[in-house]
């Protein structure tokens, strides 16, 4: 009977039975999808954090340098450029330096690092930046008659003003990346055969990229521990002095670089060893290069020292006593642990990640909330117009209990169906959220990087201003990769069984929140009244 | 046939309140009814038959007085012993059928026997017995909504029959229904009783049913009568 009853109280009326349901169902739907994304948006940091950090990394370690210290210059002296004899000149420049702003640690200084207790692990690179400056300018000495333009034109040992501009502007970590190929506006009225297209003007371009100097053997801890190799083979101790270089395989496709080509850091030709991709989803590692780290101390001319100390603390809990810890040795030096450095991650990601943790759970509480108080109501409701039933089925000898049983097991039935249902529609709408395939990007700290903002960039005859960009400054996202670091994470989200459990869990509570309303009316009618209610 | 005590009432009072209001439903009710009498109890709207109906019925206990069930005291019953009582003991006909309308007529009676300890597999072959009884066997498996008022009034009537019990209490059971049907019901009573050996106490306005019985009682301002 409990059975029969059930089935044909739910499918006979199916109107409450589709309410009750399809209320739990759309406060499931919302919980589901909501835990499914934030999920998504905590792996992707991770994921992010992890490429940054390294898997194993708890606590970084660097230190900024005294204000002052300046973006990369080129300065080009009157030898460096080769004279074509048509009127252009081309120059090329390399130039390999620590990252703005940061300074070296000393082995002394990682020394009393590894002595801090806590510490488990550490390893160290030193960071550097590789810009290139490649391009052909005017003959300027062969010009000086014949340029009728708007030229702002110094003369042959010029500095190229965006960039030196930047030196003093606060605005960090940007300027181009990629070619930024300039035309010239320049209006010039004859000589055909100025400029490197044949008629005149300037064209370069400065590229730029991120060079990780580190030592040989894969470790637990710091960058390496979070790449894995796709090509080729990573370095070893063996490579040390020697000019080898293991890439990034994102930044090998787009510069079209294999195994045992040759690339150029710093004006030396390196080879190409291996390719690394980050083991987790992200979609680059935390550095374009990797090189030996004494290599990468001659190229900067830096005699001995790491910008970058990677710690690894010996158990998850002390990471905040451990960093202490350390800053008390190291008063000067930034130290942030893997909690600090999610913070220190903005960008949508992180904007993602906040609207999820605040707005998306509050949203789902309360929609939630509203969907266990209705369930109740039409449950209670229900109960109330059923009252002859219930009453009829006492005087026919049906004890309190069955009857609030059965009240209890219609609920709990309507919201594993609401479950059901909510996931159904959960799963459906994190499928669209990935179908949409959101990127989100995630910019992390604000040291390193140079900056090109500031004032307007004259260059040769053209006045220099790239699309959408104020002021000479070049798209911060791009140029943001180099300095700050940059990435783009697609958002991934899935329903994970831990997330499907709770769902169904949570429905089948709020069917038992609805029985036991409903089951309490049931039981508090008193049969006599209960039949005279109607009668 | 000999006689012996099914029901016996001492100075059985009921009274209801309301608010400030005390309502006198039931006043110094004394009354014996025995195994297999047919009772018909009538009186003015508000007078307390349907009071005294579910005070016979289990389904409330008098204020004051004394209610004995087959020898048993019922106010020293638990109400767990009471439900059991009216689940094995007690058929209950209503004015409005009562049947629960999301269930098929079959399904209604076999409900009765849900109270019980009737196996779950006998239980559908008695319904079905019943049904056929009260000439329903084809309507079996249809909903009330699917059924006329007598026909409805049949299932309920096989509803508290099928448990076999030892009084039928019906309250206004033809109110609802034309007089060729009424007759129809009474007489489908009636046979029930006699042939099970049922007490039968049927209240109605009717005199055409009260007729039917054998003791007439009259209860007015909660004071019973024999007529
Ligand atoms: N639960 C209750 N609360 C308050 N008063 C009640 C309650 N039940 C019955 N009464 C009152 O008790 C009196 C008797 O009611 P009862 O239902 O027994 O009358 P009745 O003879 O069956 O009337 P009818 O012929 O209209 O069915 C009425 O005045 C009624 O208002
Ligand atoms: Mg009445």
């Amino acid at each position: 009977m409990f059975l029969t009853y059930l089935r044909r109280e739910l499918l006979n009326r199916r109107r409450q039975t589709i309410i009750v349901s399809l209320g739990l169902a759309i406060g499931i739907a919302l919980v589901t999808t909501v835990s499914a994304v934030s999920n998504g948006v905590k792996d992707s940091q991770s994921q992010v954090l992890h490429s940054l950090y390294g898997v194993g990394t708890d606590i970084s370690i660097t230190q900024q340098a005294a204000p002052g210290d300046g973006p990369p210059r080129f300065a080009f002296g009157n030898g460096d450029a080769q004279q074509s004899g048509s009127g252009v000149r081309t120059l090329n420049r390399s130039n390999l330096r620590t990252e703005r702003g940061a300074t070296t640690f000393d082995d002394a200084t990682v020394a009393k690092v590894k002595a801090v207790t806590g510490v488990a692990g550490v390893a160290t690179a030193l960071k550097l930046t590789n810009t290139s400056f490649s391009g052909t300018l005017p003959d300027f000495m062969q010009r000086r008659f014949e340029n009728r333009g708007d030229g702002n034109v110094n003369g042959g040992d010029q500095n190229i003003g965006g960039i030196q501009n930047g030196q003093n502007s606060p605005a960090m970590g940007s300027i181009a990346t990629a070619s930024t190929v300039v035309s010239p506006t320049t209006s010039t009225t004859f000589v055909p055969t100025g400029g490197a297209d044949g008629k005149g003007g300037t064209e370069f371009s400065i590229t730029s990229f991120s060079v990780l100097g580190i030592s040989g053997s894969k470790a637990d801890v710091g960058p390496m521990s979070s790449v894995t190799l796709t090509s080729g083979r990573l370095l070893t101790s063996a490579d040390a002095g020697k000019y080898n270089v293991v890439l990034d395989s994102t930044y090998a496709t787009t510069e079209k670089l294999k195994v045992s080509s040759k690339v150029t850091i710093g004006s030396k030709d390196f080879t190409v060893v291996g390719l690394v991709s980050p083991t987790s989803g992200a979609s680059e590692t935390g550095s374009n290069t990797y090189i030996p780290i004494d290599v990468a101390r001659t190229l900067a001319n830096v005699d001995s020292g790491v910008t970058n100390i990677y710690v690894k603390a010996t158990n998850g809990d002390a990471v905040k006593s451990t960093s202490s810890a350390i800053a008390a040795v190291l008063p000067d030096a930034t130290i942030s642990t893997s909690a600090d450095l999610a913070s220190a991650v903005s960008g949508s990601l992180s904007t993602a990640s906040d609207l999820l943790s605040s707005f998306g759970k509050w949203l789902s509480v309360i929609v939630l909330v509203v969907a266990f108080a209705m369930a109740m109501l039409f449950t209670m409701g229900g109960v109330s117009r059923r009252t002859r039933e219930f009453g009829t089925l006492k005087a026919l000898g049906w004890k309190s209990n069955k009857i609030v049983r059965q009240v209890m097991a219609e609920s709990v039935v309507q919201g594993v169906i609401g479950g059901l249902i909510g996931s159904i529609i959960g799963f459906g709408a994190v499928a669209i959220v990935n179908a949409v395939a959101p990127t989100l990007q995630a910019t992390s700290g604000g040291f390193g990087g140079f900056g090109g903002g500031g004032g307007g960039g004259r260059f040769g005859g053209g006045n220099f201003t790239p699309p959408d960009m104020p002021g000479g400054a070049v798209n911060p996202l791009r140029a943001a990769r180099i300095g700050a670091n940059t990435f783009d994470v697609v958002l991934n989200s899935s329903i994970t069984p831990k997330t499907l459990m709770m769902a169904i869990g949570l429905a089948v509570l709020g069917g038992i929140l609805a029985g036991a309303a409903g089951g309490m009316r049931a039981a508090r009618l008193r049969p006599a009244e209960s039949l005279r209610s109607v009668a | 046939m000999e006689y012996t005590t099914l029901y016996k009432l001492v100075g059985v009072n009921k009274v209801f309140k309301q608010g400030s209001k005390e309502v006198h439903a039931l006043r110094n009710v004394d009354l014996t009814i025995s195994f297999g009498e047919h009772i018909s109890v009538q009186g003015p709207t508000g007078g307390g038959k349907s009071t005294l109906l579910q005070i016979l019925g289990a389904l409330d206990v008098p204020s004051t007085g004394n209610v004995e069930f087959s020898g048993r005291d019922m106010e020293k019953m638990s109400s767990r012993e009471l439900t059991e009582m009216r689940a094995e003991k007690i058929g209950f006909i209503f004015q409005n059928y009562n049947l629960i309308p999301t269930m098929t007529a079959q399904e209604n009676v076999e409900v009765a026997l849900a109270a019980t300890n009737v196996a779950a597999s006998q239980r559908r072959e008695r319904a079905a017995a019943v049904l056929a009884k009260v000439g329903l066997a084809d309507r079996a498996h249809h909903l009330p909504s699917e059924l006329s008022g007598g026909q409805q009034q049949r299932v309920a009537i096989a509803r508290a029959m099928v448990k076999e019990p030892a009084v039928l209490l019906a309250d206004e059971p033809t109110g609802n229904l034309d007089e060729e049907t009424r007759d129809e019901i009474m007489e489908l009573l009636e046979t029930q009783a006699s042939e099970n050996n049922l007490t039968l106490i049927v209240v109605t306005h009717d005199s055409a049913v009260a007729a039917r019985a054998k003791r007439h009682l009259n209860i007015k301002d909660g004071v019973v009568r024999e007529v």
